[in-house]
């Protein structure tokens, strides 16, 4: 005879009726169940709970919930679209602020080496070329009548 | 030819960037299914309904961080969980939670003397299942209520699938005392 030692624990049972066993154990336990005083009635008993224990799933709130929770739903931002990465169009789009940038710097080089080094520059001119000048040698102003010698 | 009704993971997809109604049609899906599982937790109709309201809210939160190697359904649960027990340990009430004594517990018809019977035996089985330690009580939900496999409750409390068939179990068997107890 057997005793109550040889029986499968509550779990085996439990995990019977929910299929959740190997195909081995579980014809084991079903077939020993079958014959068994202990184990027959209990395997009866969680079966009719878990039936019982799924009618509960009739539960409603009785209100549809879906306008408040909507209500109170903070809006996500969109995320922007990206082009993709390494296209060629997204180097050229760059090439006007470039130019830009580029004039902007070699203007500014111009403009301190002017200041900087500009007094320092002393243009060398022939002795020769000073005929030429509208200012004549030894004169003063070009406009002022006095300086010239009219002729004379 | 009918078109089949997107899956959880489509309209969760569709929520991440933004898109209300898709969240809307989850909420419609699931809300009788979390109400009922954090009204049994809570065994409160009102802190039910409100619960029910701040688990959507936090999912549409925290769907940002949602990736699609999750089960939809199983993420929302947890945070159901989640809810319910923080409500719980702020009532620092985790052990005995019976129904409101005016919720109506079935919806079922038939005549009024079998009617009134599967109240009653509905009625104690909830009883019993308020007097579960909060950890029992959900295993038991979900499996015997929600239909989770074992693998799909561990997923959602993070244990492993042998606790959950250890803990499933005595559950079962509180809830058979439990039940024997009140009929005797």
């Amino acid at each position: 005879m057997k005793s109550e030692s040889d029986c499968p624990r509550t779990e085996q049972l439990s995990a019977l009726i929910d299929d959740e066993l190997a195909a081995e154990p579980r014809e084991d336990i079903a077939s020993h169940a079958a014959v068994c005083p202990l184990c027959g009635p209990l395997l009866l008993e969680l079966t009719e709970q878990r039936a019982l224990m799924h009618s509960l799933a009739g539960t409603r709130p009785g209100v549809d919930l879906g306008p408040e929770i909507e209500r109170r739903l903070a809006p996500r931002p969109r995320p922007r679209p990206r082009p993709a990465e390494g296209s060629w169009w997204r180097g050229w789009r760059l090439a006007p602020a470039g130019l830009a940038a580029a004039s902007v710097l070699a203007t500014g080089i111009y403009s301190g080496a002017l200041l900087t080094a500009g007094a320092g520059i002393a243009v060398a001119r022939p002795t020769a070329m000073a005929a030429f000048d509208p200012v004549p040698p030894g004169g003063i102003c070009v406009g002022v009548p006095s300086c010239y010698s009219r002729g004379r | 030819m009918t078109q089949s009704e997107p899956t959880d993971r489509e309209f969760a997809h569709l929520s991440q960037q933004g898109d209300h109604g898709a969240f809307s049609r989850l909420v419609r899906r699931y809300q009788d299914r979390i109400y009922r599982f954090i009204l049994r937790m809570v065994g409160s109709h009102d802190e039910a309904i409100e619960l029910t309201q701040d688990t959507f809210i936090k999912a549409w939160q925290a769907l940002p961080e949602w990736r699609p190697e999750a089960e939809f359904r199983t993420w929302l649960f947890r945070i159901a969980s989640n809810m319910a027990l923080d409500c719980l340990r702020r009532r620092k009430v985790v052990q005995f939670v019976a129904l409101d004594e005016n919720y109506d517990v079935s919806d079922e018809t038939g005549n009024p003397e079998t009617l009134l019977r599967t109240k009653q035996r509905l009625r104690a089985l909830d009883l019993a299942l308020g007097r579960l330690p909060h950890d029992q009580r959900e295993v038991v939900l979900l499996r015997d209520v929600e239909d989770m496999s074992y693998a799909e409750i561990s997923a959602t409390l993070r244990i492993n699938e042998g606790t959950v068939k250890s803990r499933l179990a005595r559950a079962r068997e509180a809830l058979l005392a439990y039940r024997k107890r009140e009929n005797a």
